[in-house]
């Protein structure tokens, strides 16, 4: 016997797909509750001209221009493939290598190290056959060029 | 490349379907577009009756579609399609609804007399007359429930989907789309009895 209102089974009594057993039941609690026999009586032709309601049409072309839409998703996916192709955990390491690499060659300020300009100092003044090349060697002539002359030795040093 | 073993026949079987669905996963275009055209009507009239409007409803089926099939590969038959599809549409829906900020469904242009061939593709006037009366008065009726009464007698009564898909659908158990469902049935029949009423 149903105590409650026993509302699961009635949205079932209402389209009659209850089995036998939960029919009778619900039949049996109808004939005491005034309230659900009155929900029943009001669901049962809502329900069958619910159906009756037809289904609308699909609008033209619209699986034409979903499959449009999906081809064109696809061809910027297969950009990204390659991409995809690498593993997981090193993708975040891929991307790193990338920005430092465009950060190198586009950074707009990069100074030369002093290093450098002492090298291209170097290399000028041995080329020009200026005096300095009396210096005795590569290494006294970077120092030179680092602006370090007291390690430079003096030429009257060479000469004994 | 699949074919159908049954063309411009509706294929309701469940073997066939998954068949669509493993070929569509292999990358089997012509699959994949019968998958789509087997499910975009159903689709499409539960998101009309959903937004009521025909723009937001075509724009959201679209949606749903894309998002499916971008997301089929991973699709592992632990659901039914149809609920797996439907749950989309309903989440799309209420991304939708809160982005928009629309408590209520947008402006109701179904019953529209340009929009009426949406319902039959060749109807008399007569029909079109009163059907155009009785699609208009369901949706105003439709529009005064909660959100989650108004899918769930949706999927159920226009629909036509099981208990175990909406459940699925909408995450809710076997107990609660009943109950619902009851609630759903009765706020309905109470808006929609005056309308009806001074139709006939």
């Amino acid at each position: 016997m149903i105590r409650r209102h026993p509302h699961t089974l009635l949205a079932l009594y209402v389209e009659g797909t209850c089995s036998a057993a939960e029919q009778a039941a619900v039949a049996a609690h109808l004939r005491r509750c005034e309230a659900c026999a009155r929900a029943v009586a009001t669901q049962q032709p809502l329900h069958r001209r619910l159906q009756r309601i037809p289904k609308p049409a699909t609008p033209p072309f619209l699986v034409q221009r979903i499959m449009a839409r999906y081809d064109r998703l696809q061809q910027r996916a297969s950009f990204w493939s390659g991409f995809e192709s690498i593993p997981r955990l090193l993708q975040p390491a891929f991307v790193a290598l990338l920005l430092a690499v465009a950060l190198y060659f586009l950074w707009p300020a990069r100074q030369e190290s002093l290093y450098d300009q002492a090298v291209k100092t170097y290399a000028s003044v041995y080329q020009s056959g200026d005096n300095w090349t009396a210096l005795a060697n590569d290494e006294d002539a970077l120092r030179f060029a680092l602006n370090r002359p007291a390690d430079i030795p003096k030429e009257s040093d060479h000469d004994r | 490349m699949y074919m159908n073993p049954r063309p411009g026949m509706p294929m309701d079987n469940m073997d066939e379907q998954n068949e669509l669905i493993k070929a569509s996963q292999q990358g089997d275009r012509t699959a994949l577009s019968r998958l789509v055209d087997l499910h975009a009507q159903e689709l499409f009239g539960f998101l009309l009756y959903l937004c009521g409007n025909r723009t937001q409803a075509e724009d959201l089926v679209q949606e749903t579609f894309l998002r499916a099939l971008q997301a089929l590969k991973h699709y592992q038959f632990r659901a039914p399609f149809r609920a797996w599809l439907f749950r989309i549409a309903v989440n799309l829906h209420h991304d939708e609804r809160r982005r928009r900020q629309v408590r209520k469904p947008a402006e109701y242009d179904v019953a529209d007399e340009e929009n009426l061939h949406l319902f039959t593709a060749d109807p008399g006037p007569d029909m079109l007359a009163e059907r155009s009366e009785q699609v208009q008065a369901l949706h105003q009726a439709l529009t005064l429930l909660p959100r989650q009464l108004r899918l769930v007698v949706v999927m159920r009564d226009l629909q036509e989907m099981s208990y175990a898909e909406i459940g699925l659908a909408l995450g809710w158990r076997p107990g609660t789309v009943k109950s619902r469902l009851f609630r759903a049935r009765q706020e309905l029949a109470a808006h929609l009895r005056p309308l009806w009423e001074e139709q006939e």
